[in-house]
């Protein structure tokens, strides 16, 4: 297609909070030859413009004033599937802020346009976007259909024709090999970047790789390096964070996570791993904090669980005895008061109901009130007798109640016999858990996928939080399920167990993908 | 006051130069427009609004160096290292001036292989040539020539014009010690410093980039000399 007519049959969409700004791209827009023009002055209308026209080429500042910035509507369009692969987002900002760069390791738009620029500049930046898209294509359109081995046939199609886009093929590549599970075939695409310049995706993409072989003091190292050069790059301090915690050192993991949270509070996710480090590593003032957080930052939103409620309660009950004076009655009242609000809210659910009975008791054990917590006991005893399919979050409570409280479970039988059916028993052990996860991963290279299985699980009973190792179980487990076509009790209660871990990876990771297929494969199995 | 509560006075710089920028940003874009409406009709507006674009333009360079140096201050520099090509990134520093030049009469010839491609921030090493471009544009008699090759395992870009040469003082900067340049020279000599900075943030291994003036071009006047690893 010749160069002037070339935008006059693709759609554009400019999103700016300011009028002036959008108006004056939408000028430029036009002199190029530019049609249909669509204007937003936020994330949440860009992507409701967005979702009716697939527009080709998205014009997007970074500054979108309140709500969402462009680098988050981005990742957003990117992890809901949304953004076509093939359509041109460029990035435009008042300046290259260093922040930038963080949030885009991965999810980087197709080029950064600094203001001010002219139509000419703006017309470059297209016209050169436009044509390694083109080049692109063939993998870009298997992208779309999420057709990640075809993808990777096509980049290495592009490679071997010696592409002039070669680290763009690799890229895409090692991501598709990340989103695969292919581990060991992405950490070589990685190295071989590496081995040319140290390139911070590719370092990011590398360590990634040795979180899921196990690897963890290389990818911690790997991390580290990342920051050093890149002190905002704040996916590198969330997986530090997870490769440390499993090593069991939480505090570290903990102390990554706060770093994490200083560059961007925005994610209930990370919260939500912050109080579970701490409360590993017995900082309960960190861990009631962090709770609590996640639980009011989530309020009103779909990403705050069950589970967010049970934890905050459970924190704040726990931490009771710890606390002296002052801080004592304040954890009480705030106790109390949060403990009402949640029944109320959660009437109708009974399940809630028995959960926060459960804690009830907790709370009066920890105010040393014998009396009282034998009657709650029987009261939940009764309340389990009416209950047929117990569901992930009171499961969890019970296993929680179990470990904390080991006393009080045993004051009823049929209690101590539910918590027996339906929850698993967990040793955690870090170190166990890494030599069982590097065993099982080499038996599934020796294709013994019996004793992998055997493995990953006694990994997975040491460190029931490992995604990685939860993610691997599955993988085995279902594999097995597939060629035998038989399933038992046993394995769909670990299977259960697996995805209750695994649906805490955040969407903008590439396990995310993994985590759907095998989430699909349960699907149809079971 | 307590301490606490005191505003550190660069962060507050920092953010007036930001919304400085997007100010110039509007009168930038409106001195465009304007430009684009009068070109034909009326000559000698049209180089009114050169100069007026130049100079809002040179305002713009000097408050993205700010920024940058803001940010070296505040140990928050991190590079955004990517591979580009060289004829994207020339191409587009002249598209950039093209009005200037235009008005000022200069040819400009650029020559770079198609295929030479190097790990660079695009946009500090962006920042950093337009500054020196403009300044060759603002000395050059009528020519300027930019050349991009790979020597060894760098990258080296010249800019040159057939101008008079830089004047001993600006020669010295590029080699004293970073903590001697004097920044009340004026503005070149900010211009340099921060090129300086920029060229040394990159490295390969041991291997760090730098700048160089010197008179000894093949045009007659000066010559820049930008080495990446």
């Amino acid at each position: 297609m010749n160069d002037l007519n070339r935008y006059t049959n693709l759609k554009f969409l400019v999103i700016d909070d300011f009028a002036d700004f959008r108006s004056s791209i939408r000028d430029m827009i036009t002199a190029l030859g530019g049609k249909h023009i669509d204007l937003a002055p936020d994330a949440q209308r860009a992507l409701a413009l967005y979702k009716a026209h697939r527009h080709h080429i998205i014009l997007c500042d970074y500054n979108l004033g309140e709500g969402k910035d462009g680098q988050q509507l981005l990742e957003e369009l990117n992890y809901r599937e949304i953004l076509r692969k093939d359509s041109i987002f460029v990035m435009v900002t008042a300046e290259t802020s260093s922040k930038l760069v963080m949030g885009a390791l991965e999810y980087s738009p197709d080029d950064y346009l600094t203001k001010p620029f002219t139509k000419q500049t703006l017309k470059t930046r297209l016209d050169r976007i436009y044509q390694r898209k083109q080049v692109l294509k063939p993998i870009l359109l298997e992208l779309n259909r999420h057709n990640y081995q075809k993808a990777i046939s096509a980049s290495n199609q592009l490679i071997s024709n010696k592409c002039k886009y070669l680290i763009s093929c690799l890229k895409m590549k090692g991501d598709c090999l990340l989103r695969l599970g292919q581990y060991k075939q992405a950490a070589n695409i990685y190295q071989q970047i590496l081995d040319n310049r140290a390139l911070l995706w590719a370092l990011m993409g590398l360590a990634k790789c040795e979180v899921e072989l196990a690897e963890y003091e290389n990818a911690i190292e790997h991390f580290h390096q990342i920051i050093e050069a890149n002190p905002f790059a704040v996916e590198a301090f969330d997986h530090k964070a997870e490769a440390f915690a499993a090593l069991g050192e939480y505090h570290q993991a903990e102390l990554a996570l706060k770093l994490a949270l200083k560059i961007s509070d925005k994610s209930i996710n990370r919260y939500r791993r912050l109080g579970f480090y701490a409360e590993k590593s017995k900082h309960y003032s960190t861990m009631v904090d962090a709770y609590r957080l996640t639980v009011h930052k989530g309020k009103n939103s779909i990403a705050l669980k069950e589970e967010d409620v049970l934890h905050y309660l459970n924190a704040l009950c726990f931490a009771l005895p710890h606390a002296k004076g002052k801080m004592s009655v304040q954890l009480n009242d705030e106790f109390s008061k949060e403990l009402l609000s949640f029944q109320k809210h959660y009437a109708n659910e009974p399940q809630m109901c028995i959960a926060f009975k459960l804690i009830k008791a907790q709370y009066y054990q920890a105010m040393n009130k014998p009396e009282t917590v034998t009657a709650a006991i029987s009261e939940i005893s009764q309340d389990f007798t009416q209950q047929t399919a117990i569901r992930g979050f009171l499961r969890d409570q019970l296993s929680y109640f179990q470990s904390h409280y080991p006393n009080l479970a045993q004051m009823s039988a049929n209690l101590k016999l539910t918590i027996k059916q339906q929850c698993l028993i967990t040793n955690e052990d870090a170190h166990r858990a890494a030599e069982y996860h590097q065993k099982g991963l080499k038996l599934i290279e020796q294709k013994d996928m019996n004793h992998a299985i055997a493995a990953f699980k006694q990994g997975f009973l040491a460190a029931s939080s490992n995604i990685s190792l939860a993610l691997g179980l599955m993988a085995s487990l279902l594999k097995q399920f597939e060629q035998s076509g038989q399933t038992n009790e046993q394995d769909i209660q670990v299977l259960e167990l697996c995805v209750r871990t695994a649906k805490n990876i955040d969407p903008a990771d590439q396990r995310y993908t993994l985590f759907r297929q095998h989430l699909k494969t349960i699907r149809t199995l079971l | 006051m307590t301490e606490h509560n005191q505003v550190d006075f660069s962060t507050v710089l920092a953010s007036a130069v930001h919304d400085m920028k997007n100010s110039l940003c509007m009168l930038i874009q409106s001195i465009d427009t304007l430009s684009a409406n009068v070109a034909d009709k009326d000559p000698q507006e049209a180089e009114e609004l050169a100069r007026l674009h130049y100079e809002a333009a040179r305002l713009n360079t000097n408050l993205l160096q700010l920024l940058s140096l803001y940010r070296v201050e505040k140990n928050q520099l991190p590079l955004n290292i990517e591979s580009h090509y060289l004829d994207d990134v020339i191409e587009e520093l002249v598209a950039k001036n093209e009005l200037y030049i235009e008005n000022l009469g200069i040819q400009v010839s650029i020559e770079i292989e198609e295929e030479l491609h190097w790990y660079m921030d695009v946009d500090l090493i962006s920042n950093l040539l337009n500054d020196i471009f403009i300044n060759a544009l603002r000395y050059s008699k009528n020519k300027i020539l930019i050349t991009a090759v790979q020597d060894n395992d760098n990258l080296v870009v010249h800019i040159e014009d057939n101008g008079d040469g830089y004047p001993q003082s600006m020669l010295d900067i590029t080699v004293m010690p970073m903590q001697d340049v004097n920044l009340n020279a004026g503005r070149t000599g900010l211009g340099l410093y921060f090129a300086r900075l920029i060229a040394g943030a990159h490295h390969n291994g041991d291997k760090v980039g730098a700048i160089k003036l010197a008179n000894n071009s093949r045009l007659g006047g000066s010559c820049f000399t930008l080495t990446l690893p």
